[in-house]
């Protein structure tokens, strides 16, 4: 176990990824940001169905992205699948605030990795100029990209999401967080949503889990 | 149309008749209650179980009817022979069942309850001739008898909380209850203080707008707040009015001890049991047929195997019973319980409630009841045959546990019951309420805050917090954050209705207060269900490792889709499973009683065995240390190299302990910064620190003070995590958690979310939510008991402290010693540990010589 730290370097595949608090992960040698499993509209979709969240959780996941945006300059924004959360569109809100998000990035290409949530039309991705990916796998300089963990290449570094991998220390009193979990050809980054649940996961010897406590990350080796 | 007087007291005779051709006489506490009944009047039947409450409640609207119809124009067939169950609706034609209409509503809080309660209402009926349809609804109930009642209602209907608000959701529900006249609610003690009770409140008083000429009436067991049960009945207003009916009592209990054959000196928390299998193996041979209760789901299993063991030629008349095991199964040994054909049941509470069974002549309950009620109401399982007394023999799992005893039979004796608080204005209840009435028809907001401020429950709920419940209901949150596009009821003309097919939906499925816990389900491979575990449990197991579950023994094979597959298992298992709360602290009546009986101790009485077998144990307490006056608090200081320990000895229960170690280490590290390790029991608590703790000076500066305890507490405990933890029922009562549709979980997925990511939404994005508030109130008085814990306080502020230096741990600081070795040891060198210390402390009690009088302290 590392103490906590504000930034995590990873070094796979030749090159260095940088894990950061905020859930994403910035490649510094392609200039590219990487979050996962965004689940816009989730909060929207509970409500239309009767069930009370409150309002507030797209804004804030969307300062999260424009603040590391002005941080770090990328050159592409890529979403690893799970952008919006259901295909039902009728009265959502939170389409006003993507639009109007995107229009303050213009130009900032952003790629999604199809997820098994993304099921809107071709048009709402147009509407956001997202580059949509269909492929189970894309290939991104020395990675492969791709939404589950079940679509790995195994003759590359794998960087996905779909899972929502969360750890738990009870040595440490800590409840189980958002985590990256790290393996040796696969990173899984944690789910960016604000909304969205954990499925716990167990490490094996060659195993990290990097997770998320108070704006720092805590290493774990298994 | 109210019959003449005459024709009511026709009425009754014929009903008297029918009780003198089965050789019997109505008591005098049913014609009571009759009479009452016909005057209008609500009220409440308190009596043991088996002691005519059903006939008590339900004769009065038969003799109501039989008074009313005129008897020329019905023939009553009065048959000789009881008709077979399902006659009545048989032969009812469908025109019947159109013109019946319900007038006896009969709500029980068990499920399995609802069979025995019909067949009972049916004899009656049918021996007096009066031709209504009894029928159940419940959560099993058939779809062909739920299309038959979409039509009609029976004229009695047997049901449960929840399913008589899922009827409340009706648009036409007015007009279902139109000739309802008797509302009965069974088994009230089981449902007063929780929030199933409060749902039932609401529905009562919705009941009473719809139809005021009803009456209601609760049966319930005996507890020591009855006239605050029958006010939370039937609400404030109408309580004046209401009776209180005393049914016969009259039975007899015996309450006897076993006592160890070599008694132990040194109480260790489970030890003891072990030792006397052999003693209650020889008991439950010794009678008919046994109920041998437990207090906890594993350890039922334990002693299970233990018996079978001893009394192996029993195989096959023996069974393990509790609420984790399949509904067949349980049923299967309830059947078999209540023929004869069962030697000896080992269960938990779920064979406390419910039918009866008359071959049981024999109750043992194992470990303390840690009630008087609980005891009791155990007891009352057996001796149903006329003249037969209730048996019970107690099993003491420690030493310590004798001394409860003696303070049991002494309190039951006194008549100290517990009481059962009802709860005060639960919202989350409520929020569901609003949907529920603006679904059955709709509502306007200030008539429904009369009808709701006529329960007990809510009688004082401000107007903020009706206007916030309502904003919930229609906005989301408090009108300055409403939520975008939710709409869960909305007003239309001045009523609030719900107007979305699919919130509607959502809302029927998700009715009621009952959480289940995150169980998994048990399967052997072949497909039957065994019962169920907790996630956490299978969770540290692996394929291959073996469990008792049912006193079977299981091989998990794998895990897959939330379910547990396994096999039978061959030799020694590797686990048994444990199952979340189950662990009741001492009730304050019996801390009371346990107080006393130790002061009486102190000056040399020892009334009774139980007392004799604990007197050398006692008297070595007395002689090391000493033990505390009703006035007085006793501490223990002694140290070793793990640290200093504290033992201090309230006895008021271990909830109330766990609040007070936390509170003291809370404010002992306020004065000089130390780290504390605890551990905590029904008697006291021991906080161990490195250095020692400054108890003089905290006890100088309010360390009992009960000013400012709530936020003390909340800062000492991880309050956070226990409010979390609460808010799962929260959130499920509240409607937040959707628990998908029956037969299609999968498509329901995406609206289904954990509770601790309610919590912490709510709190990030709407921290003024009043569910979050009650989140936190509760933690508070249901897990803190923060009511008891000032009332100890207060006493303990006025007490002496007493403070006695130890050069070796007591009887009364052994069990606290061992409770902290357990967390940090695995069980095997925990045992030895144990051992070792055991005989150590022998050794120094035998080199001693036994004090001569222990009265002779230097106290009076």
């Amino acid at each position: 176990m590392h103490g906590l730290q504000h930034q995590v370097s990873v070094h796979r595949a030749g090159t260095e990824l940088i894990l950061l608090p905020c859930k994403m992960v910035w490649w510094p040698d392609g200039r590219i940001l990487f979050a996962a499993d965004t689940h816009f509209g989730k909060a929207s979709s509970f409500r239309q169905a009767g069930i009370p969240v409150p309002a507030g959780t797209t804004a804030t996941m969307l300062d999260t992205l424009s603040t590391q945006i002005k941080l770090f300059e990328p050159r592409e924004l890529v979403i690893l699948g799970d952008f919006v959360h259901s295909s039902r569109s009728a009265q959502d809100d939170f389409e006003s605030l993507l639009l109007a998000w995107r229009a303050s990035h213009q130009h900032l290409p952003v790629t999604l990795i199809k997820g098994n949530h993304d099921r809107r039309t071709a048009d709402f991705y147009g509407n956001l100029r997202i580059a949509l990916r269909k492929e189970r796998q894309v290939a991104c300089g020395p990675f492969t990209l791709c939404h589950s963990p079940q679509d790995i290449n195994p003759q590359a570094f794998n960087l996905c999401g779909h899972l929502h991998p969360g750890y738990a220390v009870p040595q440490l009193g800590l409840r189980c967080a958002p985590c990256f979990w790290l393996a040796t050809d696969t990173l899984v980054l944690p789910a960016f949503g604000v909304f969205t649940g954990l499925a716990r996961v167990t490490l094996e010897s060659s195993q990290s889990a990097i997770l998320i406590h108070q704006q720092m990350l805590l290493q774990v080796d298994g | 149309m109210r019959a003449s007087p005459q024709r009511v007291a026709q009425a009754t005779r014929q009903v008297t008749q029918w009780f003198e051709s089965l050789e019997r006489k109505p008591f005098a506490f049913q014609r009571r209650t009759w009479r009452d009944y016909l005057a209008g009047r609500h009220g409440l039947v308190h009596a043991q179980t088996g002691t005519g409450k059903t006939l008590a409640a339900f004769l009065g609207p038969v003799i109501e009817h039989l008074a009313e119809v005129d008897k020329t124009l019905t023939p009553s067939p009065a048959p000789k022979k009881a008709a077979p169950k399902k006659a009545a609706s048989a032969t009812r034609s469908r025109r019947q069942r159109r013109d019946s209409q319900l007038r006896v509503l009969w709500i029980t809080p068990l499920r399995a309850l609802a069979g025995d309660t019909e067949t009972n209402l049916r004899t009656a009926l049918t021996a007096l001739g009066v031709p209504w349809l009894v029928e159940k609804r419940t959560s099993d109930s058939s779809a062909s008898l739920r299309a038959r009642q979409q039509v009609a209602l029976p004229e009695v209907l047997i049901t449960t909380p929840e399913s008589i608000t899922l009827q409340l959701t009706r648009e036409d529900c007015i007009q279902r209850f139109a000739q309802l006249r008797l509302i009965v609610v069974d088994e009230w003690h089981e449902l007063l203080g929780s929030k199933r009770g409060v749902q039932t409140e609401l529905a009562l008083a919705r009941l009473r707008t719809l139809q005021p000429a009803a009456r209601v009436w609760g049966l319930s067991a005996t507890i020591g707040n009855l006239d605050e049960a029958l006010v939370t009945l039937v609400g404030p207003t109408a309580a004046g009015q209401a009776s209180l009916v005393r049914g016969n009592v009259g039975k007899q209990m015996e309450i006897t001890a076993l006592i160890p054959r070599d008694m132990e000196r040194f109480p260790w928390a489970g030890h003891l049991g072990g030792q006397l299998v052999p003693q209650v193996a020889e008991i439950v041979r010794s009678a008919t047929s046994s109920l041998v209760f437990t207090n906890t789901r594993s350890q039922a299993e334990i002693w299970y195997r233990s018996l079978l063991a001893q009394l192996p030629d029993l195989a096959g008349q023996m069974a393990v019973h509790h609420g984790s095991l399949d509904q067949k199964l349980r049923w299967w040994i309830e059947d078999r319980l209540r023929d004869g054909r069962m030697r000896c049941c080992v269960c938990t509470s779920s064979l406390e409630l419910g039918v009866d069974f008359p071959m049981v002549d024999q109750v043992v309950q194992i470990g303390s009841p840690k009630g008087c009620a609980r005891l009791i109401q155990r007891a009352g399982r057996s001796g149903h045959r006329p003249g037969q007394a209730s048996r019970v023999t107690f099993v003491p799992t420690h030493a310590l546990e004798l001394v409860e005893i003696a303070a049991l039979k002494r309190a039951v004796a006194d008549g100290h019951i517990e009481r059962r608080a009802p709860l005060s204005k639960p919202l989350d209840v409520l929020a569901q309420h609003v949907v529920t009435v603006a679904l059955g028809g709709g509502f306007r907001s200030t008539e429904l805050l009369n009808e709701v401020r006529g329960t007990a429950a809510y009688a004082h709920i401000t107007d903020q917090e009706w206007q916030w419940v309502l904003d919930f209901a229609e906005r989301g949150g408090s009108s300055l954050t409403a939520y975008p596009d939710y709409h869960r009821i909305a007003l239309v003309d001045g009523t609030y209705r719900v107007l979305d097919r699919r919130i509607a939906a959502l809302h029927r499925m998700s009715v009621g207060t009952i959480v289940s816990d995150a169980a998994m389900q048990v399967r052997y491979m072949k497909g039957k269900v065994v019962g169920t575990v907790e996630e956490s449990f299978v969770g540290r197991m692996s394929p291959g490792d073996r469990f008792m579950l049912g006193g079977k023994l299981l091989e998990l094979v794998r895990v897959h889709d939330n379910t547990a597959w396994v096999k039978r298992g061959r030799g020694k298992e590797t686990a048994v499973p444990r199952w979340m709360g189950g662990r009741m602290p001492l009730s304050t009546e019996l801390s009371q009683a346990l107080r006393d009986e130790l002061e009486r101790s102190l000056c040399g009485k020892y009334v009774g065995p139980a007392m004799q077998a604990v007197k050398p144990m006692l008297q070595l307490q007395l002689a090391w240390s000493t033990l505390p006056a009703h006035d007085e608090l006793l501490v223990e200081r002694w140290s070793n190299r793990e640290g200093h320990h504290l033992f201090v000895y309230p006895f008021e229960g271990r909830l109330v302990h766990e609040g007070l170690a936390a509170l003291w280490a809370y404010r002992l590290s306020r004065l000089k910064s130390i780290s504390f390790s605890m551990a905590m029991n029904d008697y006291g608590f021991v906080l161990v620190s490195p250095i020692e703790a400054p108890l003089d000076e905290a006890l100088a500066a309010g360390l009992l003070s009960s000013a400012g305890v709530a936020e003390d507490i909340l800062s000492s405990l991880n309050a956070t995590e226990m409010s979390k933890r609460q808010f799962r029922e929260i959130a499920r009562v509240a409607g937040l958690l959707f628990q998908g549709y029956p037969g299609q979980r999968k498509q329901a997925r995406h609206l289904q979310a954990s509770s601790n990511l309610f919590y912490d939404v709510f709190s990030e994005y709407d921290p003024e939510n009043l569910l979050l508030r009650q989140a936190r109130r509760e933690v508070l008085e249901r897990q803190l008991e923060e009511q008891r814990m000032i009332a100890a306080l207060d006493r303990l502020g006025q007490s002496r402290i007493l403070i006695e230096r130890l050069l070796r741990p007591t009887p009364l600081a052994f069990p606290l010693l061992t409770d902290r070795l357990r967390d940090r040891l695995s069980s095997e060198s925990f045992a030895q540990r144990v051992q070792r210390l055991v005989e150590s402390l022998e050794q120094a009690a035998n080199n001693e010589k036994p004090a001569q009088d222990p009265i002779q302290t230097n106290r009076s």
